[in-house]
C-alpha cells in the first residue's frame, strides 16, 4: 500500500522525464505523414525507414564509428586506470585532473578544438577525424568506470599472481582483467552510447562525404519532423535502454 | 646445521620508506627445513622483511640471498618462494582448483601433473572435496588451507607466511598452529612465519628472530629468548616480566654480587659489570617464590611485602605483591597437592624470593622507563 503511494508521488517526476519519449514512440506508430492527431496504428514508417538508403547509410557508419571507439577507448582508458592504480609517478595527479577536464568541458569547445587541431595536423575531415574524436572524448568515462572499480581491489591479489610466477602481463591477463571484466564492458558500452548519440563534437570533426546517423536525423527534422525520424528515435531509445540496463547489471553482479 | 649453506641470507638488509627508516642492518641465515618466526610488534619492520625476500620490495642497502643467489633485480615471480597473505588473496573469480593450479600453469607443468599435485595438495590440506567451489563460498579456515595449499604445490624453498592465523578465532587458531607444525615436518621445506603473538611464535617454531624498531633484538629457540632475553625489550615483548632495581658490585667467578632493591644479594650472571653500574634483575613471575615467614637458613635474598590481589586462574593463582621498596611484582604459583600454602589472601604480609639462578641480569637502560 504504501509501497503504491511512493510510486504515485513520484509519478509527476516520471511524467516529465518520460513524457516526450513516450509521445515520441507514440508518433513512430501513427499512420498519418504530418498530422499531429491519432489515425491509427501502423508499422509502415519502419518499412520506410528500412528504404531511406542515405539513412541506412549514416546508420551503417555511425554503428562502425561507435563500435570502433569505443574498443579504442576501452583499450587506452583500461590502460590508464590500472596505471593511476598501479604505479606512482610523475604528472599522476596531473593526468587524474586532466581525464576530468576532457570529461566536464563543453562539447562545443571540444569540437572547435579537435577541428582546429585536425586542420592543423593536415587530417581530412571524414572516418578518421571522427574516430580519433569520439575515442578522445569517451576515454575518461571508462577510465573513471573502471577507476571505482579498482578502488575496491585488494591489491595482494596481484602481489599474490607474482608471488606465483605469472608475470606483470600475466598478473594483469588472468587476475586484474576477468575481475575487472564487468566495469570494463560497461565502460565499453557507455562509450558507444556517448559516440552513436553525439551530435556536436561529431559535427565539427565530420566531412560531407561520411555521414552519421545524429547528423543526418539533425538535418532532416530541419525541414519537420517525419514520422520515419521518429520510427527511428524509437528504435535507437530502444537499443540505449537496452544497453544501459545492461551495462547497469554487469555492474552492480559480483560486486 | 650451521655449517650448510643457509638457505636464505640477508646481508646488512635496510629499507627506508620515504626517508623513514623501516629496516636496518639486519643480518640474518636461515637454515634448510627450520621453522623461523619474526616476532615482533605492529611497525617493528617485520611484513616489510618478508616482503624483501618476497620480492615485493626491494632493499634500500644489503642484499637478500636465496639459494645462493643474490635477489637483486629479481621479480617476485623469479624467486623459488611462495606467500601466504594475511588476508589469503586467493582469486575470487577462479575455483578451488584454479587457484591451487595457478603457479603450475604459470611455469607450465604439463596439465596431467597439474591435476595429481593440485589434488595432492588438497588432500594434505584436507580439503579434497571442495576442489570445484569458489573461495567465497568457504569459511575462512578453508580459505586459509587453500592459500596455504596454493602456496606449497608449488614446492618451494622456502613457505612465507604472514600473521596467517590473525583472521581466524581462537580455537580454529590453536588447531592451525598444530596442522601448519604437521605440514612443515611433512613436507620438510622451510617456513618463515611472521607474527605479533607470542605464544603463536613459541608454540611453533625452531628458533625465533624478535625484532623491534626495525632492528634484529634477539634470534634464539623460544627457551634461550624466553628465558635469556638479551635486552628490556625482549624481556617485556616475551611474556610478563617482573624488574627489580639493583647496583652492581664485584664479581667472582660467574657471581655478581650486587644490590638489589637496597640489599645485598648474589647474582649470577655471565655478563661484564664494573662494580657500581646500574643493573636490572629480570624475573618472570613463575620464578618468583612466596612464604609468609622467611626460612631458615636461607641465604637467599627475601624481600617483605603485602599481597594486594589475587587472581584464581584455574590452574594457576597469580598474586600481585607490593613490595616495601615500592615495586610492585607479579607472582605465579601452580597448584601442586601442597594446599594450604596457596590460601594467600590480600592483605597478608609475605616475603618474595626466587629460583637460584633464574635471574636474567641486563644493564640499565636510561631511555626505558620501568
Amino acid at each position: 500500500m504504501s509501497m503504491l503511494r511512493r510510486l504515485l508521488g513520484l509519478l509527476p517526476v516520471y511524467v516529465f522525464l518520460y513524457l516526450p519519449i513516450a509521445v515520441l514512440i507514440t508518433f513512430a506508430f501513427n499512420d498519418s505523414k504530418y498530422s499531429v492527431s491519432w489515425k491509427g496504428f501502423t508499422w509502415k514508417w519502419f518499412g520506410k525507414l528500412l528504404e531511406n538508403t542515405q539513412l541506412m547509410d549514416a546508420a551503417v557508419n555511425s554503428l562502425t564509428v561507435a563500435v570502433l571507439s569505443a574498443s579504442a577507448a576501452t583499450v587506452l582508458g583500461v590502460l590508464a586506470a590500472v596505471a593511476l592504480y598501479r604505479y606512482r609517478f610523475q604528472g599522476k595527479r596531473l593526468m587524474q585532473s586532466a581525464l576530468f577536464v576532457v570529461m566536464v568541458s563543453p562539447d562545443i569547445v571540444m569540437g572547435v578544438a579537435l577541428l582546429v587541431l585536425f586542420m592543423t595536423l593536415g587530417l581530412k575531415p571524414g572516418f578518421l577525424t571522427l574516430f580519433l574524436a569520439h575515442t578522445t572524448f569517451c576515454l575518461p568515462f571508462v577510465t573513471v568506470t573502471v577507476s571505482s572499480r579498482l578502488a575496491g581491489f585488494d591489491g595482494h591479489l596481484l602481489e599474490a599472481a607474482q608471488d606465483l610466477g605469472a608475470g606483470e602481463f600475466r598478473a594483469f591477463r588472468h587476475v586484474l582483467l576477468p575481475m575487472l571484466f564487468p566495469a570494463v564492458l560497461a565502460g565499453w558500452l557507455l562509450s558507444f552510447t556517448l559516440s552513436m548519440d553525439d551530435v556536436i563534437i561529431s559535427f565539427f570533426v565530420t566531412g560531407p562525404e561520411f555521414d552519421i546517423l545524429p547528423l543526418r536525423v539533425y538535418s532532416m527534422v530541419r525541414l519537420g519532423v517525419k514520422p520515419d525520424v521518429n520510427a527511428l528515435s524509437a528504435i535507437m531509445f530502444g537499443l540505449t535502454v537496452v544497453i544501459v540496463f545492461t551495462s547497469q547489471l554487469l555492474l552492480r553482479r559480483k560486486r | 646445521m650451521s655449517e650448510e649453506r643457509p638457505v636464505i641470507r640477508l646481508e646488512h638488509v635496510s629499507k627506508t620508506f620515504e626517508g623513514e627508516t623501516v629496516l636496518r642492518d639486519v643480518c640474518l641465515d636461515i637454515h634448510n627445513g627450520e621453522f623461523l618466526t619474526i616476532l615482533g610488534p605492529s611497525g617493528c619492520g617485520k611484513t616489510t622483511l618478508l616482503r624483501l625476500i618476497a620480492g615485493f620490495e626491494s632493499p634500500t642497502d644489503g642484499d637478500v640471498i636465496i639459494d645462493g643467489r643474490s635477489m637483486r633485480d629479481v621479480p617476485p615471480n623469479g624467486r623459488k618462494v611462495n606467500t601466504v597473505f594475511q588476508s589469503y588473496a586467493l582469486f575470487p573469480h577462479m575455483t578451488v582448483f584454479d587457484n591451487v593450479s595457478f603457479g603450475l600453469r604459470m611455469s607450465k607443468v604439463p596439465e596431467a601433473e597439474i591435476k595429481d599435485r593440485v589434488l595432492q595438495a588438497l588432500r594434505m590440506v584436507g580439503l579434497s572435496g571442495q576442489a570445484g567451489r569458489r573461495p567465497g563460498s568457504l569459511s575462512g579456515g578453508q580459505q586459509q588451507r587453500v592459500a596455504i595449499a596454493r602456496a606449497v604445490v608449488n614446492r618451494p624453498l622456502v613457505l612465507l607466511l604472514d600473521e596467517p592465523l590473525s583472521a581466524l578465532d581462537y580455537k580454529l587458531r590453536i588447531q592451525m598452529r598444530t596442522e601448519l607444525k604437521q605440514l612443515r615436518r611433512e613436507m620438510g621445506i622451510t617456513f618463515i612465519f611472521v607474527t605479533h603473538d607470542q605464544e603463536e611464535a613459541f608454540s611453533m617454531s625452531d628458533r625465533v628472530v624478535v625484532m623491534n624498531e626495525g632492528c634484529v633484538a634477539q634470534v634464539g629457540t623460544p627457551v634461550e629468548v624466553y628465558e635469556q632475553p638479551v635486552n628490556m625489550f625482549v624481556a617485556r615483548f616475551v611474556g610478563e616480566t617482573n624488574i627489580f632495581e639493583g647496583v652492581a658490585g664485584q664479581i667472582e667467578g660467574g657471581t655478581l654480587h650486587a644490590l638489589v632493591e637496597g640489599r645485598k644479594c648474589d647474582l649470577s650472571s655471565r655478563r661484564g659489570f664494573k662494580p657500581g653500574d646500574r643493573i636490572r634483575v629480570l624475573l618472570r613471575p613463575e620464578d618468583l617464590l612466596v612464604e609468609r615467614e622467611v626460612p631458615e637458613d636461607d641465604e637467599k635474598l627475601w624481600l617483605p611485602g603485602l599481597i594486594t590481589e589475587t587472581v584464581y586462574k584455574g590452574s594457576t593463582w597469580d598474586m600481585i605483591v607490593r613490595l616495601d621498596s615500592g615495586n610492585e611484582v607479579l607472582v605465579t604459583e601452580f597448584f601442586d597437592e601442597d594446599a594450604e600454602k596457596m590460601n594467600f589472601q590480600a592483605g597478608e604480609r609475605v616475603f618474595v624470593s626466587w629460583f637460584d639462578g633464574w635471574e636474567v641480569v641486563l644493564p640499565h637502560e636510561d631511555d626505558e622507563p620501568v
